[in-house]
This record gives C-alpha cells, structure tokens and sequence, in this order.
C-alpha cells in the first residue's frame, strides 16, 4: 500500500483540517502502516465461512421498533450557539 | 433526425417504522422542531448507534416485492460530506454491498411492454431539515428528520419516456404502500425521485450524456421536469450544440417550470466513503428472507387480476381501484357490506372520484363509511329516491359523513312510493282538470303527460314517476 504526502493533504483538505509539514510526515506513515494492516486483513480467504456459524458476538445487535423519548432538550441543545424557539439557527448556507 | 429518450430513476422512501434507525426517536411527521432528537441523531461524540431490526426487515421485504436477490451479509458505511443538514458529518448508509439487488418491474404504457430493471435497494438514514430565511441571513435546522430510516431504490436506464417514468414511479409507489413498507406521502417528503436523463439519435447503442433532476415532488411535476429537460437536450442536439449539455444537477424549478443548474461540474462531491466501524455486519439468513417473503402481502398486481376475475370488472377499472390502496379497499369493504360489485364500482369511480378531484383530495380523506354506501345503493334500488337525488345524498355524505337516511330525511328527498298518497294526489289532480280528462277519453293521448306532470309538480317532484302514470292510468 503506497500512500503520498498528497494524498493526505488532499485527505485533510476535505475533511477540513490543517497541518503542517511535520504533522503531514506523520500522518502519511501512519497511514501507510494502517493501511498495510487492512491490506493483510483483506488477503484472507473467507470463501467457505459458514454463515449459520457466525458467532453472534461478530454481528450486528439489532433493537426492536420501539420509540423512547430523550427528556433533557435543553442539556441536548447546550453547544448550539444560536436557537429560535425550538430551531437552531445558523448563519444562512446555500449550497 | 429522430432522438431517443433514456430515463432512469432514484427512489427514496421513508420506511414505516415507529422509530428512527438508529436510535429510539419517534419518527412522527411535522412534530414541534427538534422534537424527535436524541444524543445518537444529533451525533453527539461517544454516543453509538443500535440498529432498529424493524428497517431490515422491510428493506429486505421491498427487496422481495421487487424481484431482488437478498444480499446475506450486508455492512453500512460511511458517506462523508459536510452540511448543516447532517450533524455527524457523515450519513450512515450503503455503499458497495447494498441489502438488495437485481430486481425488476414489468408493466404495459402506450402498447409497450416496458421491462425496468432495478439495480438495487439499500438502507440509509435521512439528512435534516433546513429552512432559509427570506428576509434576513440565518438558515433554521430541524432534526427531527435526521436518522428516519430510507430505502434508496435505483434503477436502470430502461424507461423511454416522461410517461413511463410516472407509470414507473406509480406502480412502484403501490407496491411500497401494499407492502406496508412506505406510506409514500410525496406531498410530506416520505417518497422523494430523483431522475437520470439523456437522449441519444435512435439507433445509437450509446447513451447520451445524463443529467440529474433533483428537487421532484409529485408525479405531475416528475413529468413535466422530464418533458422540459427532454425538450432542452434535443433542441441543444438539433441545433448543433450538443456539447452544452454536460453532466450535471439540475434543479426542478415548479414556479418557473424549467430545470436550472445546482452544482458545477469539477465540484463533484468525493465522499470517501469507508465501512461504518461502529456496526457489525448485518447478516440475513435465507430463512428470514423466505419468511419475509411468505409473509408479503397481496401486491397491486394480484389484486387487480383478482377484481376482474371475482367482481367482473373491466381491466381498466380494476386498474383505478388498485392503484390506490385505499379506494380499493374501500370498494371492497362497500361489497362486504353487501352491494352488487357492479354498483359499488359505478359510485367509486363515479362520483366518489369526481368529487375527489373536484376538491383535490386523496382516499385518506375518505370519512364516509363503506356500510352507508350499501345503504344508499339499497335505497335507490328499493326506489326510495332516485337516482339523482341518490347523488345529492352521495355529496352530503361524503363532506359530512351522515346517514344516507338522516340525509334523505333532512333533505325531504325520498320519493312518494306509498299508493295512498299518491292516490289522493291523482285524485285531486283528476278533479282539477277534468278538460284534459274528457279530452284524453276523447282518444287525445298527449293529455296523459300533462296531467303526468300536474301529479309530479303537486308532490314537488317526489312522486315515483311510474307509480303515477299507473295509477293515472287505473283511474282513467
Ligand atoms: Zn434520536
């Protein structure tokens, strides 16, 4: 798995972030060695798994359709810099 | 030179949960703003998502409505993009292992057998809402839509025109509402299209270039959104200026009634999606899936060839009454009550339609009850009233929901059945105009529809026609 300098800084850009030069170094040997990791992980033959045998520990935990009622709106809404009655309001974004 | 149109459309339905897919939030429509929110669907940090098994099961129960193979381990992933709209800055949903796919939808429009294949069926879970204001510069967010669980349903590009396009989307949205899967409420946002269109000269193999038609909220607008773009791209070709047509978002505009741009191209969005780390994989074993499809119930389809077979109806009425569950149920729920099939049929998709469209309405503002129907059928059968007064109970009834009865009462609509009366009437009517009496017994035959109408206008038009003219007869 070969990652670039470029890569990562294209990475950052979209989510948003900022580093500098070293931290960019960094980051693109961490990546590689994640990546190098995931890489092994997907050479594995999983062809004759047995699905039936899945341990039920490796799926998903799956809740019934049923509704509950967070209480605390105020405490939830805390960190919004801005409401309006019950709405957020934030600077207008058009896309 | 002749062009071709080639469609392909993107479906999104709200599913019919009680509560959000990942967390236990109602999912209740136009609740107070930000009502239905939690820790989990406003994508506060440490909170994790527990997946509702309910979304699954009818993905899965779509997936078998519409001939798919059912994918028997499925994960989630991550779809990256920031917007207001999506407080986590990701939306969960399913990238390259959807629930189902290869799936199809057949159906007849303009002498076409029309074949449309679906490419696939995956779960997701909607953005919020936004709402920008007019007269000053802030955006208002409500969440009380983030999180309600989606099917995306995406077919191929095998529909040719607007018209098959909403025929499409109309056969498809009957299947999700039989199938209990959606409610499919177009006009609250629960049944959402986006569609894929290019043209290309017949006989070329390739396709042109395709635009995507956002922003489409009824089947009205997707045509005329289709039949506009259509008509812009061919124009572009025959002019020469092909390569104007790029590939791009374009915008329904309904108040201008043209599509305009939304996004450049060069901005493409890179999602980079990945796995959702938070979900295991979602796994489905072939039982659970020949269990959801035992369970389906009657599709539009089956019901349509039911009601030609069981109840004699023409292939284009049984079609109507399908198409909408709730009329059909209706219909069918009138002839459990016991009116002829025949009569029943002729009051649906009479008057109940006519009046429907007069007032815009759709079958959920059906207050009128199936039993009282019969009743009035009975009562135009039994002669009681006529048939035109039969219509004026019919109005009444369905902007009031009475009683045919207490209708007829109120209104002094029933017709004079009873001998005696109507004697006594003829008789007066005898005893007033014994010219016209001497004169029809002087062979003068006319005179008979006079005094017909001399009874008829004593009873203020309540007599029984026929009963008069025997009785007139009798006494003559
Ligand atoms: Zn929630």
């Amino acid at each position: 798995m070969k990652i670039s300098r470029e890569d990562v800084a294209y990475i950052a850009k979209l989510a948003k972030l900022r580093f500098s030069d070293e931290e960019l170094d960094r980051l693109t040997r961490e990546f590689e060695t994640i990546l190098t990791h995931f890489h092994s992980i997907d050479r594995m033959d999983l062809e004759n798994v047995d699905l039936d045998k899945v341990p039920v520990d490796q799926q998903s935990v799956v809740r019934s359709d049923e509704k509950t009622v967070f209480e605390d709106k105020k405490k939830l809404f805390n960190n919004a810099k801005s409401m309006r009655e019950t709405y957020i309001q934030v600077p207008k974004i058009i896309e | 030179m002749n062009f071709e149109t080639v469609i392909g459309l993107e479906i999104h339905a709200e599913l019919y949960t009680k509560s959000k897919i990942f967390c236990g939030c109602s999912t209740k429509f136009a609740s107070k703003p930000n009502e239905n929110t939690c820790p989990v669907c406003i994508g506060l940090p440490g909170t994790l998502p527990v997946l509702n098994e309910e979304v699954v099961r009818l993905a899965v129960k779509a997936g078998t409505a519409l001939n798919c193979r059912i994918n028997n381990v499925n994960k989630l992933d991550r779809k990256n993009y920031f917007y207001p709209d999506l407080p986590k800055a990701y939306q969960i949903s399913q990238y390259d292992l959807p629930m189902c796919s290869g799936g199809h939808v057949e159906f007849e429009c303009e002498e076409r057998h029309v074949r449309v294949r679906i490419n696939r069926i995956h779960i997701e879970e909607d953005a919020g809402k936004l709402i920008h204001l007019e007269e000053e510069p802030f955006s208002l967010i409500d969440y009380n839509r983030t999180g309600i669980p989606l099917i995306e349903i995406v077919s191929e590009p095998d529909i040719r025109s607007p018209l098959e396009a909403v025929t499409y989307l109309r056969i498809l949205k009957s299947i999700l509402e039989y199938g209990e899967i959606s409610d499919c409420r177009m006009e609250q946002g629960s049944l959402r299209c986006d569609a894929n269109i290019s043209v290309r000269p017949v006989g070329q193999k390739e396709y042109g270039t395709k635009v995507e038609l956002k922003n489409i909220n009824s089947f009205r607008e997707l045509q005329k959104a289709l039949e506009k773009e259509e008509k812009r791209q061919i124009e572009l070709y025959r002019f020469g200026e092909g390569h104007k047509i790029v590939q791009e978002t374009r915008r329904w505009d309904s108040g201008k009634g043209r599509t305009v741009p939304m996004r450049s191209k060069g901005e493409a969005h890179d999602y980079r999606y990945f796995p959702e780390p938070d979900l295991m994989p979602v796994i489905i074993k072939e039982s659970t899936v020949d269990e959801i499809r035992g369970s389906l119930p009657e599709m539009p389809y089956e019901k349509a060839a039911r009601f030609v077979e069981e109840y004699r109806l023409g292939e284009g009425e049984a079609e109507i009454l399908v198409g909408d569950k709730k009329l059909s149920e209706f219909f069918e729920s009138t002839i459990r009550e016991g009116a002829s099939p025949k009569a029943a049929a002729n009051w649906v998709l009479g008057e109940l339609l006519r009046i429907m469209n007069e007032a815009d309405l759709s079958s959920a503002d059906i207050t009128m009850k199936p039993a009282y129907l019969h009743r009035l059928i009975s009562l135009v059968e039994s002669g009681t009233i006529s048939n035109t007064a039969a219509k004026e109970v019919f109005k009444e009834m369905f902007e009031s929901g009475g009683t045919p009865e207490d209708i007829v009462e109120k209104k002094g609509l029933s017709q004079i059945s009873s001998k005696k009366d109507l004697e006594i009437l003829v008789k007066k009517v005898l005893e007033d105009n014994p010219k016209s009496v001497e004169d029809y017994r002087n062979g003068k035959t006319q005179a008979a529809g006079y005094l017909v109408g001399q009874v008829m206008k004593a009873s203020q038009g309540k007599a029984n026609p026929q009963m008069v003219r025997d009785l007139l007869m009798r006494e003559l």
